[in-house]
């Protein structure tokens, strides 16, 4: 056994690779799709339009809550970004109440407080929570699985550099349409260009959620979680209503007051404790696209008189660090040309993800004793393969029509949506089951396409704000976003074509599918 | 507006390193590069690298300079890439 390391590190990256590459794939898929998630809910929600003010939509979130929940412990207050329109509340039933489910205690709002009247969507949002908490399963265990594979995935990076003889030097050695190694370049030139990018966004996944996966380091130190809160957080007083009522100071002044604090930074989060009692408290928190570290400042005021109350703690090095990792890899913080980037390496990311998962069945299939008789294991990456790299964008395309096509008052509409998306992608992989893998690949690519280049015409057809009049309206978000799904279209299309034709040529020819096409 | 350019000079100064090695000569200029001409496509590109990096720090501040100076590498790297597969995607066609 005397092997290199150099082997090792192959076999290494091979198997870490293989074995949770699926999921790794939906989760590179869906966090790219998260970088505009913002966009993504606002063109799944088309009957809003318009930009939000933050103090205006604070003031009318108060006003809302004063009608709907007076009496609640708390009201959570997210306020409109820069590139979204609507404010989220969130309310805490007041003590004896009974927890409704969460559609009672949360609403989604206007700037001046009226419940938008739009189609029931999660939007973008469920694509980012789909990019950590799965769907279908305890989110717990959804955190567990997607951390190993987050884990796998590093693991796969660092030995797939040691494997990659002379990284550097054969930068510029990296193409396509070299023929035969042609799936072996589009993983190479995906992983080595956007490398750093790769790097980033793996070990700062895994620091998102790194106290879940390693709780001893707390646990040995202090007695429980919240005495670690209150010692890196600062303490959190929880005062219990007097019970003498109070007007609750207007909060318009402590925004701007917060905001000056922080170089005009926007808000992005209000939070009022016992609104209404005398002992009210209101808690302030810049928006996370005002700077780089996900964990904004914060600042307290007494809710009645307005006045500052204790500052929330400075940071410790190593809480600001974490702030900074977190803040990288969601990259609230990035504007719309640093946005593109972000969403550009991510497309490069899963393409990376997918043409690995492929290469391993082009690398074993000429060494097959019978290539036309594969054993299970082969038989089984294979219908994977097709079913997860053609099926799970195929998926997300269904989510977008389901949006545009399920009747506007079907009930549970949002989780209908959400459906389309998995059963399509079931479909697919049943589809990839039955059909002999050669003509599947096609088949698979080509209804990917056919569904994404659907998403425009059925959007032109069922809304107001379709491509022609978008463009005329100059309304770059519905453009931008009919445009990538053409893109989209096109570059499966491209990939449909080339797999068909691999496999005209021949049954023992390898497939393969030109990874620009792939990228468009 | 800024990562446009940015992202133009990132691609060019890809290319001027490209030039710089012996076997990537072909490729880029069409023949082999002189001793001399090398060593200016070397240095020509580490400046060009530090050129973005000098922009976008005074243009972003340090923090997000060095981040939209590792997107904007790995674009015009991109760039290079799409022109190589281009040429020989043509040249396989004549």
């Amino acid at each position: 056994m005397k092997e290199g390391l150099r082997q090792s590190m192959a076999l290494l990256h091979t198997w870490t690779g293989l074995l949770l590459g699926w999921l790794l794939f939906a989760m590179f898929a869906t966090g790219t799709s998260a970088y505009f998630q913002d966009e993504i809910t606002r063109w799944m929600q088309p009957e809003i339009t318009g930009s939000a003010d933050p103090v205006t939509s604070a003031e009318g979130a108060v006003r809302f809550l004063q009608r709907t929940a007076p009496d609640a412990t708390s009201w959570y207050i997210s306020l409109p970004n820069s590139r979204s329109a609507t404010t989220q509340v969130y309310w805490q039933a007041a003590e004896g109440q009974k927890r409704g489910k969460r559609a009672d205690t949360s609403a989604v709002l206007d700037q001046s407080g009226r419940e938008v009247s739009t189609r029931d969507t999660r939007g973008g949002y469920f694509l980012y929570r789909f990019h950590f908490d799965l769907h279908y399963i305890p989110v717990l265990w959804a955190r567990y699985l997607v951390g190993v594979a987050a884990m796998f995935m590093l693991v796969a990076i660092l030995s797939g550099i040691i494997t990659h003889k002379k990284i550097f030097a054969d930068f510029f050695m990296l193409r396509f349409n070299k023929g035969q190694r042609s799936w072996l370049d589009a993983h190479n030139v995906t992983a080595v260009i956007a490398l750093p990018f790769h790097l980033m966004i793996t070990f700062t996944g895994l620091v998102t959620l790194a106290i879940m996966y390693m709780p001893w380091g707390i646990a040995a130190n202090y007695a429980d979680r919240t005495a670690f809160q209150d010692a890196v957080f600062g303490k959190s007083v929880e005062v219990a209503r007097s019970g003498n009522p109070a007007p609750l100071v207007a909060v318009a002044p402590l925004m701007r007051t917060a905001s000056a604090a922080w170089d005009g930074k926007r808000v992005g989060y209000v939070k009022i404790t016992n609104p209404g009692d005398s002992t009210a408290m209101v808690n302030i928190a810049r928006a996370s696209e005002g700077a780089i570290g996900s964990r904004g400042e914060e600042i307290s005021f007494n809710g009645i008189t307005g006045r500052p109350a204790d500052h929330s703690m400075a940071k410790g090095a190593a809480l600001a660090t974490e702030s900074v990792m977190i803040g990288l890899h969601a990259g609230r913080y990035a504007e719309y040309g640093l946005r593109w980037l972000y969403f550009l390496s991510g497309l490069g990311g899963t393409i990376m993800v997918g043409s690995g998962l492929v290469l391993w069945t082009v690398k074993r299939r000429t060494k097959l004793p019978d290539p036309s008789h594969p054993h299970f294991g082969f038989r089984l990456v294979e219908k994977l393969n097709i079913a997860t790299v053609a099926g799970f964008p195929a998926g997300i395309a269904a989510y977008f029509l389901a949006n545009r096509l399920l009747p506007l008052s079907m009930a549970e509409r949002a989780d209908h949506e959400i459906n389309s998306l998995f059963l399509t992608w079931l479909a697919v992989f049943v589809w990839a089951v039955v059909r002999p893998s050669a003509r599947a690949w096609p088949e698979a690519l080509g209804l990917t396409a056919a569904l994404f280049a659907a998403v425009p015409v059925v959007n032109a057809l069922t809304t107001s704000r379709g491509l022609p009049a978008s463009l005329l309206a100059g309304d770059w978000l519905f453009v931008s976003f009919d445009l990538v799904m053409l893109v989209l279209a096109a570059g499966f299309a491209k990939g449909a074509r080339r797999a068909a034709r691999k496999r005209a040529e021949g049954p023992r020819a390898v497939r393969r599918k030109t990874p620009e096409a792939m990228a468009a | 507006m800024i990562h446009l350019l940015a992202v133009l000079l990132s691609a060019a100064a890809f290319t001027a390193l490209a030039l710089s090695i012996k076997r990537h000569q072909r490729d880029f200029a069409g023949r082999a590069l002189t001793e001399r001409e090398s060593r200016l496509a070397r240095t020509g590109g580490w400046s060009l690298v530090g050129l973005v990096l000098a922009i976008d720090i005074a243009v972003f501040g340090f923090g997000y300079a060095l981040v939209a100076w590792a997107g904007q590498l790995t674009m015009g790297a991109w760039l290079n890439v799409a022109w190589l597969c281009w040429k020989t995607g043509a040249s396989r066609k004549n």
